[in-house]
């Protein structure tokens, strides 16, 4: 296993590098679609406020800056079923011109490509624009577990909360690691499960790096650890993020299960760190002329690399950003759908 | 001494965020909005909410949005006792015990002193409030911390419980309400197992049904039809010329001070209670007053001036506590806000722990406008108050269809689709029957609201406490006997009486 | 509490409409339930737990209610109060009110419907205007109330913040 530490400057010298290589996409590409004088309805999955949303729509400005013609961006809020209400808004319910994008996290991706009844649309004729990269991780509250190494020695059961679509990763972990756990998937969002586990009715729940960061200061005071991270994957490997010094679940299960490589449950993790890559996307209905798609990925992917919003970014959230552009972020949904159809 | 400083510092905070541009502009229109549709008899809070909902949904700041749907909130049961004291007319329902004193004053010539009697009382009562808000907050939160999925499960059902058995005369048509609210909340993806359920072909149910467009026609179009159908002005007789007496009023309050303090309790004690109105606090501060009067010379209904200030103190002081219920429990402490629940929600506040927490001070800007709306609100009708009530004389041909476009307008922002006109109009027309054959609307938003909530904590305390929560949790015990005795006390009292009641009979 | 005796004939026929319309509101409400159970059925055990319990609650509280009902009807429905339960206008069809009522209902549904077919930005500001027309009030101020209303729909809403209404079914069908 490869482990990536990438230093800070690394990674704003490269953003710039990216910046000025998608600038030159935007303004170069032969036919980049015009938006000047035209509004783009944004479909974002998170509630008002809640940290995608807001997250989306400190972006916004950016994108606007990096699109041709700087049209404004309308954010419109569809929560809800883990993202499958925005996505099957933008896929079913827009017009595919161009000015109608919409996002969806990897869970709905991995949900869409596995057939779920709940996902109205062909995830393969829909046109991704880009993904934010974000890692997640399993905070875990429980007396006489203070590291990874107490977790995996542990004897009790494991008691963690997630929302249902989430379980994937954290089953195949436990199962590989040996820990005895038992799931409660009934919380709907965020919020409750984060209730849950403050309140001890769970010991363990997941949440994304920026969740981690805003509420894990007072988490920590009542002995939360984060414990695992999904990783992303990089030429193959699955490798830490840069931002958070914690180990990924395969390290972890190497630990303890030298055996646990090419066993399906270890597929299943790698799948799930696949989707780490491209964590909360940006879509545009199936139709949407190429053009129009083309601009907006070298559009989008612009703006998350400008320095400007690179420094905010570090300043709210006190990470970098990290985004997948339009081509990237395909190629990786076309693996996650190889896979499930195998 | 640490969490009060981390409540005094959410306190400022909120203050902070209260006149913070934005905000505060939004408050403001509340404020005017709220005045000038309080003093309308017969619209009330709920009408100025309807008309503003579109601008607060499309504000983009959903601070702002609520600041300002609080603001008329806050400023409606304070300007509704002008007409009251001045014409008669109460305003809203929770106006009618002050008319019964303050028109009587009024007739008298001492219409200043009685309106300024009711502002100060309202602020009084609201500041009450809010220090009674911040003292018991640590108490407050350690009953928040020690809930889980079990007791927010139980205490919704209780929620629904009291608004069912509290907010009509017939208990069972109250349940039954509530019921219906539950069912129709399940419409959409079911929690857990993202099923989706009675979507049909329709992705526009996915995500549920759409509150807003519901509770406009409930609550908004029954009014409106009935404004409609009198066909006259609200108010018929003459304004008084001449109001003086400003000062007295406040004196009368300052002199009164303990019955301020009593009614304020009794205001925050019946915002808290999910189901009582403003109406309730009202009655109950009035019948303190009155019962609490050894003076003979005192005489209630004739022009008391104590008998303003107990109801309004009562009224006002019940806005911050009923917020306490609605952001900590999702469980409304009154049927506006259950209302206002409903917006809130749309605009991402959810309640929950964090509100109470991360988000106190969100939560303190809440309480805050409450009592800066209702201080400015209180200024303002001192120097417009002359001004102000000539609207009570707006006929109702050209109030009605400005106030229908704008519901009409309110109701399709919601999803910005046909169906939303669809259910506006179905809430109408079912609201109107409701409210004619006297079936309490009010639990049927609140199963609608609560709906949502209630499940994924049944599920959560399921899976996790199998059925051991019902009966090894003490809060979980406190609050299903108090289930039982909201459910079964007026029964078990009418068969008492029955029986008691016939041998008495018998016996004489 | 009014004596019912003390009550005009018109109002206790009012009443007793009021009886029936009971009966109809309590049984829609257990139909309501039981069609959405029906509508379940194939879905998992785990989608239907929560309908089926509010199902069964109503129809256990329906049951009370109408055994109640017909047991003793007066008391069971704590008596209506007309002067203080239903305000000016009474209970519905009160026919002292039921012209205006009427009225108010079609003005309500012709609202609606035109909204349905040409859509709010369009339907919102004619029914302004015409309202105000028909009910004799100033007609410039009519025109200028409908004209206000379409400036304010098309550019508050629709020009500053970007608020696309939805269209009518009857403008969609001619393509307008």
């Amino acid at each position: 296993m490869t482990e990536c530490t990438i230093s800070r400057r690394k990674m704003m010298a490269g953003a710039a590098a990216m910046t000025l290589a998608a600038t030159l996409a935007v303004t170069g590409h032969a036919q980049a679609a015009d938006y000047a004088g035209k509004t783009i309805n944004f479909v974002s999955f998170g509630g008002p406020g809640s940290p995608p949303d807001v997250w989306y729509r400190s972006l916004m400005p950016f994108v606007t800056k990096h699109l041709p013609g700087t049209p404004e961006i309308n954010v419109i809020n569809k929560p809800g079923a883990g993202s499958m209400i925005s996505a099957n808004y933008t896929a079913n319910a827009v017009e595919p011109d161009g000015l109608n994008i919409g996002t969806m996290n990897g869970l709905a991706v991995n949900k869409a490509a596995a057939g779920d009844s709940s996902a109205k649309f062909d995830l393969s004729e829909m046109q991704i624009v880009g993904a934010q990269k974000l890692t997640r991780l399993l905070v875990v509250k429980k007396d006489g577990i203070e590291n990874i190494d107490d977790l995996l020695a542990m004897e009790d059961e494991l008691i963690l909360g997630m929302e249902s679509d989430a379980t994937p990763y954290y089953e195949a972990f436990v199962e590989l690691a040996g820990v005895e756990a038992r799931f409660i998937t009934s919380y709907q969002r965020f919020p409750d499960t984060l209730q849950a586990f403050r309140t001890g009715e769970v010991d363990a729940m997941p949440m994304s790096a920026i969740e981690w960061l805003r509420f894990g200061p007072d988490l920590s005071q009542d002995g939360a650890v984060p414990m695992i991270q999904y990783g992303f994957t990089e030429a193959g490997e699955v490798v830490r993020s840069g931002a958070l010094d914690i180990p990924t679940g395969h390290e972890a299960v190497l630990k303890v299960n030298a055996d646990a490589p090419g066993t399906p449950a270890w597929d299943q993790m790698t799948l799930q760190s696949l989707t780490s890559n491209v964590s909360n996307q940006v879509w545009a209905p199936a139709g949407t002329p190429a053009d129009f798609v083309d601009t907006l990925s070298a559009g989008f992917a612009a703006a998350a690399s400008d320095p400007e919003f690179l420094a905010l970014h570090e300043k709210q959230y006190g990470l970098p950003a990290e985004w997948t552009d339009g081509p990237a972020a395909r190629d990786i949904v076309d693996r996650i759908i190889a896979v499930n159809a195998n | 001494m640490e969490e009060l400083t981390v409540i005094f510092n959410a306190f400022a905070s909120g203050m902070g965020i209260v006149f913070t541009p934005n905000v505060f502009g939004a408050m403001m229109i509340g404020i005017v909005a709220g005045m000038v549709v309080g003093l309308i008899p017969g619209l009330g809070g709920l009408v100025a909410h309807i008309l503003l909902i579109p601008f607060a949904l499309q504000m983009g700041d959903p601070l702002a949005a609520i600041a300002m749907l609080l603001g008329v909130y806050a400023v409606t049961v304070q300007t509704d006792s002008i007409p009251a004291v001045l014409l008669g007319v109460p305003g809203t329902a929770a106006a009618l015990a002050t008319s019964l004193d303050g028109y009587p004053m009024s007739k008298r010539g001492e219409a200043g002193r009685a309106l300024s009697a009711s502002y100060f009382g309202s602020i009084f009562g609201t500041l009450v409030a809010t220090v009674i808000f911040i003292l018991f907050l640590p108490l407050l939160r350690a009953l928040v911390n020690s809930f889980s999925s079990p007791e927010f499960f139980m205490m919704v059902v209780l929620g629904l419980v009291m608004a069912a058995s509290l907010s009509g005369r017939s208990q069972s048509r109250g349940l039954m309400m509530a019921g219906l609210g539950l069912i129709l909340s399940t419409v959409g993806q079911a929690p857990g197992t993202g099923d989706p359920r009675f979507i049909g072909p329709f992705l526009y149910l996915w995500e549920g049904l759409p509150i807003i467009p519901i509770l406009l026609g409930l609550f908004g179009v029954p009014e409106i039809i009935d404004l409609a159908a009198r066909n006259r002005s609200i108010a018929e007789s003459k304004p008084v010329e001449k109001i003086a007496g400003l000062w007295d009023g406040m004196m009368d309050c300052v002199r009164n001070w303990w019955l301020v303090f009593r009614c304020s309790v009794i205001g925050v004690v019946t915002g808290f209670i999910p189901g009582l109105g403003g109406n309730v606090a009202e009655w109950m501060c009035y019948a303190s007053a009155v019962s609490g009067d050894k003076n003979p010379e005192h005489e209630y209904g004739k022009g008391n001036v104590r008998g303003i200030i107990a109801p309004e103190t009562g009224t006002a002081a019940h806005l911050p506590g009923a917020i306490i219920p609605t952001v900590a429990f999702g469980v409304p402490g009154n049927p506006p806000m259950a209302v206002l629940l409903g917006i809130f929600v749309v605009l991402g506040v959810r309640p929950g722990r964090d509100m109470l927490t991360y988000k106190l001070d969100e939560t303190f800007m809440m309480v805050n406008v409450v009592t800066v709306a209702n201080i400015i609100a209180a200024v303002l009708c001192l120097v417009f108050q002359r001004y102000l009530v000539r609207l009570c004389f707006v006929r109702a041909t050209l109030l009605v269809p400005f106030i229908l476009a704008a519901m009409v307008m309110g109701a399709s922002f919601s999803n910005l689709s046909l169906g939303d006109i669809g259910f506006f109009a179905a809430a109408g027309m079912a609201g109107y029957i409701f409210k004619h054959m006297d079936w309490p609307r009010v639990p049927m938003v609140m199963g609608l609201i609560l709906g949502g909530i209630a499940e994924p904590y049944f599920f959560a305390a399921w899976d996790r406490y199998g059925l051991t929560w019902l009966y090894e949790r003490p809060i979980v015990l406190i609050l299903e006997m108090m289930i039982l005795f909201m459910l079964f006390s007026k029964p078990i009292r009418r068969l008492l009486l029955d029986r008691y009641g016939r041998e008495a009979k018998a016996n004489d | 509490m009014t004596d019912p005796d003390d009550l005009s004939p018109e109002r206790r026929a009012a009443i007793g409409f009021g009886r029936k319309a009971d009966w109809i509101i309590a049984v829609t409400i257990m139909v309501i339930a039981v069609v959405f159970i029906w509508m379940l059925q194939p879905l998992p055990q785990r989608a239907t737990f929560f309908p089926w319990f509010i199902t069964i609650s109503i129809l256990i509280i329906g049951t009370v209610y109408g055994v109640g009902k017909l047991r003793n009807p007066a008391r069971w429905d704590a008596e209506y109060d007309p002067e203080e339960e239903f305000g000016d206008t009474g209970p519905p069809f009160l026919v002292e009110f039921r012209a205006g009522i009427l009225r108010a209902l079609v003005v309500f549904v012709c609202l609606i419907a035109g909204t349905m077919a040409f859509g709010p930005k369009l339907a919102v500001p004619v029914f302004v205007t015409i309202a105000l027309w028909l009910n004799k009030e100033n007609r410039i101020v009519a025109v200028l109330s409908g004209i206000a209303f379409w400036l304010a729909i098309h550019f508050v809403f629709g020009k500053s913040m970007s608020i696309n209404l939805p269209t009518g079914y009857f403008t969609d069908a001619l393509g307008l």
